[in-house]
């Protein structure tokens, strides 16, 4: 079973439409949407849920206000200036100060000034906290504990096209990558219990945590650009970090008409970094028209961009079979 | 408090990739025409730099602290290793091993060692760049290559704002954790999206998290002409307002490819940016208004609960 991932680098260039053409040509993989922060995949391929599973994210410290004495070792402890000393009004609600911007709340909280406040009181920002557990370590108290965050959930499914996982991590949640592995081991063994000859992996924007979760061990980077300076600056990017794992990176230009120059500039980089050009597409409003549509381009269309799009498949299949 | 119209931070968001945050971002920056700040927060592609023609560049590295064990003072106790959340550390038969990769510079390692092994060193994990671009001055982290780790680096380029001019926060795509540690503690927060279902989709996600942070938010909808998906009924819904539109145009795309500045592209967008920020100035003061009530009234019930 050969893993193929889409990547760009630069969000919005065209992933998912291209993810989604290709599990309609391929017919024989399984699909995996590894854009865990946005997964948006499901919305052309409207998957069957078979299975639903919790993600637990990482701890998140606690405050025991009966323990706190609000001395502060905690808040010079930590690194990621997740605690802060509150007054006494705000004590019941830990973190929820802090959440809404602690600058502005800080500020009217001395100025308030309550004359009761002799009880100050840590609080935690949430959001900031990365669960490291310093705060524990330090306090004479023994005033924290921790929880561990319901970050997310993940799906089995099946398409029309073949089964399908994929995932929504929730809200502020960090672990993306960890979300991606997960997605990916569940794709894996879907695929190999059905006899699927690939994973098709839509992956997420950037350079990140995520994206090397979606990379790693996979036979083949499929990099959906487009010819901006933004998205060539971002296709290196990748490339790059591709370089760094040692993993196959072949392209495709999306929007190519939108510049023939930079589209040069992308075919010609593709070819000093030995990177196979798997084609393009021409700017055309009725792919966008068929993401509104709700449905994979070349379900819609028996046109040019589908043959590109048979081309392209037919080269990526080439390359991770030779 | 200052006045929030002196040192108001923005922060452009959205949860999808390649809505027009850039654009948007350096749109404003280049239109308001005084001192300002435009941080881009986006690290793992900082993009808004290719659209400025930067003078005066530096950069500065950005390093996190990591572990570095003492093997001769270390008696292999395993606490470090047992504390570490991350998995940084790894206890072998008779010594500690380092993943540095793995390590979120949390420091604890260094408290819990009962034998005062533990060094820190710092470890590179990307640069900071500064420059400016006539009346803007502007920061921008740049995460390395294989470096997995956003949220410091964003932190540290946050850390800049001085609160003496307007500040403009270029934030990753997504709605996780580097999304929200950028946009956090910013007075307004403006979404930019576009009217196809993957943009619905995910400014809703956006507009949760928002909300969660009670920020108060306008959405800006680009490309607003193509796709049909009910993004301005949800909006209305949710009683967002659209604070601006934009329609999809050849030449703004076309000079976008090569690095210019929608203000350049179409100059009419200059005063539509400024009318915009000025509306976004008095959003942010009337949120800031109803916050001293809230707080004002909290401190009079003598701290609830």
């Amino acid at each position: 079973m050969k893993q193929i991932v889409i990547l760009s680098g630069k969000g919005g260039t065209g992933k998912t439409f291209v993810s989604a053409s290709l599990a309609c040509i391929a017919e024989e993989s399984v699909i995996a949407d590894c854009d865990v922060d946005a997964a948006n995949l499901h919305l052309l391929l409207h998957p069957e849920r078979t299975g639903t599973y919790e993600f637990s994210g990482g701890k998140i410290a606690q405050v025991n206000t009966d323990r706190c004495t609000g001395c502060g070792l905690c808040v010079d402890s930590c690194r990621f200036d997740a605690l802060s000393i509150t007054a006494n009004g705000q004590a019941g609600r830990p973190g929820d100060a802090e959440d809404t911007g602690p600058v502005k709340n800080a500020g009217y909280e001395e100025k308030a000034g309550s004359p009761g406040d002799a009880g100050k009181i840590a609080a935690v920002d949430p959001v900031a906290c990365e669960g490291c557990g310093v705060c524990g370590l330090v306090c004479p108290e023994e005033a924290f504990s921790f929880r561990t965050s319901d970050a997310g959930r993940w799906y089995t499914a099946e398409t029309r096209f073949g089964p399908m996982v994929h995932a929504h991590l929730f809200a502020g949640e960090e672990n993306s990558g960890k979300l991606v592995q997960e997605v990916r081991t569940k794709a894996r063994s879907l695929g190999e219990e059905q006899g699927r000859e690939y994973v098709l992996i839509d992956g997420p924007p950037g350079t990140g945590c995520a994206v090397m979760s979606a990379m790693t061990g996979v036979d083949l980077i499929v990099l959906t650009t487009e010819p901006t300076v933004a998205g060539i600056h971002d296709a290196k990017r990748v490339v790059q970090l591709a370089g760094h794992f040692s993993i196959p990176v072949g392209m495709i230009v999306n929007k190519s008409t939108i510049n023939a120059e930079k589209t040069a500039e992308l075919k010609e980089f593709a070819a000093a970094q030995n990177i196979r050009y798997f084609g393009e597409i021409p700017y055309d409003k009725r792919v966008v028209d068929s993401v509104a549509d709700l449905q994979p381009y070349v379900c819609m269309h028996e046109d040019e961009i589908t043959q590109r799009l048979r081309t392209i498949w037919t080269g990526i299949t080439e390359l991770v079979t030779s | 408090m200052p006045d929030p119209g002196e040192s108001m931070t923005v922060a452009i968001a959205s949860g999808k990739g390649g809505t027009g945050k850039t654009t948007v971002a350096v749109g404003l920056a280049n239109a308001l025409e005084r001192d300002v700040q435009l941080l881009d927060c986006d690290v793992e592609e900082p993009n808004d730099h290719l659209f400025l023609s930067l003078e005066g560049i530096r950069s500065v590295e950005h390093s996190i602290p990591v572990p570095r064990v003492n093997q001769d003072l270390c008696t292999a106790c395993g606490k470090c290793s047992g504390f570490c959340e991350f998995n940084a550390l790894a206890l072998l038969k008779d010594r500690v091993l380092v993943f540095d990769n793995l390590c979120h510079g949390c420091g604890g390692c260094t408290i819990i060692c009962p034998e005062q092994a533990i060094r820190e060193e710092d470890r590179p994990t990307g640069r900071i760049v500064y420059g400016t671009c006539g009346r803007i001055e502007h920061i921008y982290g740049d995460l390395n290559t294989g470096e997995p780790m956003a949220p410091p680096l964003i932190r540290t380029v946050k850390r800049e704002i001085t609160g003496k001019k307007p500040v403009i926060i270029d934030s990753p795509p997504g709605t996780t954790c580097p999304m929200v540690t950028a946009v956090k503690d910013a007075d307004f927060c403006l979404l930019v999206t576009e009217n196809t279902p993957f943009g619905l989709h995910d400014l809703e996600m956006a507009v949760e998290v928002l909300g969660d942070m009670e920020m108060p938010m306008g959405v800006v909808i680009n490309r607003s002409d193509i796709g049909k998906s009910g993004v301005k009924e949800f909006c209305r819904e949710k009683n967002i307002p659209i604070l601006l539109e934009i329609p999809y145009s050849r030449t703004i795309a076309e000079k976008y490819a090569v690095g210019l500045s929608i203000v350049d592209a179409e100059p009419q967008y200059r005063r539509k940016f400024v009318e915009m920020y000025a509306k976004i100035e008095e959003m942010a003061a009337e949120a800031t208004e109803k916050q001293v009530e809230v707080s004002e009234n909290a401190g009079g019930a003598g701290g609830h609960r």
